[in-house]
């Protein structure tokens, strides 16, 4: 079993998908999306010749990270047009937990980014989420009816050592982004060679 | 004295390194394997981490408990998942990590390392090894000019001029590397420069790889990924 905990306003979230679906579907393990809220920093608005060194850092970071985001994101042809910052995701992770629910979470998670990333939803929308649940083979949507559970699963997530997306929850480990699937490869493949680096 | 720029070197490839990082560390052997594979230079060189500029600071006893916090509880959630995640990798390949007391200052080793760069490759690679391996095992004081001397000596490079260099040229050279390299967007180790295009992490190596092979194919994507040795 691979648990993969995601947020939809993450974009490595996203580029996380598709190749963990594809390693899933190789080995023959079941896969579990789960739903888990991340803050967007935010960068100090210092002027460039005024930054400490900590912000400076932090932009020079950030700024990194936007473009290798944007050369992997082409990598696997997904847009990356949406502005992610001050969005609250909770409404479509509510909808995900829904949607695992009648067994239709990863159509609804392809959806729900796809719509997303692309400029084209707006993840606080209940109606937005409901459609996408619908889409991807859901009867309807009660987000009141999740919340406790989203709550609940938030807490025992953490409990694991979960505290940013993605992560991957594989055999009592976690491990954070994409970059780990040769391990999690490895430890489900009765550990055999090549180890991973 | 030369100036280097950060983003252009004779070599094909730069690659930036801390001895007080544990994914340097990582990184080094992998890394290294892409001069066999590829009959390439790679111009090695220090980038030295102000690591309370961006993870805070903290120092602990002997026994491991904490005499001194200044990380927020975001910062502590990172450098622990970091350190654990190292030491996983590490035991994979029987390398010694041992979680550092404080935060070093590795400067002297840096510029150590430019020192053992002027002697040639193959005292740079015995330097490096040897730094790296011991200070992860926590039997060398980095910030000790004497214990640099004695590795650059066991390392085959000369050591006569090695103090003066220490605090003269060689700290001047160190000081203008580092100075330019927010400038030119480079923040963390290991960090790889080819076609003047910036990676940062190890879990570039497959793109690194591509790049180096002539981009046959369709490029790869970013893993942990271990590569057999290329037959000569």
């Amino acid at each position: 079993m691979i648990r993969l905990v995601i947020d939809f306003k993450n974009a490595l979230s996203w580029l996380s998908l598709g190749p963990t679906v594809a390693l899933a579907e190789e080995l023959g393990v079941p896969l579990a999306l789960l739903p888990y809220r991340t803050e967007v920093s935010v960068l100090s608005q210092a002027e460039e010749g005024e930054e400490t060194v900590s912000e400076r850092h932090a932009r020079v970071r950030a700024e990194y990270y936007g473009a290798d985001l944007k050369r992997y994101a082409e990598l696997q042809n997904i847009e990356l047009i949406a502005d992610n910052r001050g969005v609250d995701s909770t409404m479509s992770l509510l909808g995900l937990l829904w949607g695992n629910r009648e067994g239709v979470g990863l159509h609804y998670a392809q959806t729900v980014f796809s719509g997303f990333w692309s400029g084209l939803m707006d993840l606080d929308d209940a109606q937005s989420v409901r459609d996408a649940l619908v889409s991807s083979g859901a009867s309807t949507f009660d987000s009141d009816a999740m919340r406790a559970e989203l709550d609940s699963l938030r807490t025992s997530l953490e409990a694991e050592g979960v505290f940013n997306v993605p992560m991957y929850l594989v055999e009592g480990q976690t491990f954070q982004g994409r970059e780990h699937l040769p391990m999690i490869r490895w430890l489900l493949s009765s550990e055999e060679e090549p180890v991973p680096i | 004295m030369r100036c280097m720029n950060p983003l252009i070197s004779d070599n094909p490839l730069i690659v930036y390194l801390d001895f007080k990082s544990p994914y340097a560390y990582l990184a080094k052997d992998p890394t290294a394997q892409l001069e066999r594979d590829y009959q390439i230079k790679i111009d090695w060189r220090p980038l030295t981490l102000d690591i309370p500029s961006f993870l805070g600071s903290a120092r602990t006893d002997d026994k491991g408990n904490l005499v001194e916090d200044n990380r927020t509880p975001r910062q502590w959630n990172g450098v622990r998942y970091a350190y654990m995640d190292a030491k996983r990798y590490a035991r994979l390949k029987d390398m010694i990590l041992y979680g550092p007391q404080k935060i070093w200052d590795s400067s002297g080793a840096s510029i150590g390392m430019l020192w053992a760069k002027d002697h040639g490759s193959a005292q740079l690679t015995a330097y490096m090894d040897r730094i790296f391996e011991r200070f992860w095992r926590r039997e060398l004081d980095i910030e000790d000019p004497t214990v640099l001397e004695t590795v650059l000596g066991e390392s085959g490079c000369a050591v006569s001029g090695f103090r003066e260099y220490l605090v003269g040229d060689g700290l001047e050279l160190h000081d203008q590397l580092q100075d330019a390299l927010h400038p030119a967007g480079i923040f963390g180790v290991p960090t790889y420069v080819i076609d003047g295009e910036r990676f940062f992490g190890r879990e570039h190596l497959p793109m690194v790889r591509w790049i180096l092979g002539g981009k046959h194919g369709s490029p790869p994507d970013i893993a942990y990924q271990h590569f057999p040795e290329k037959k000569s």
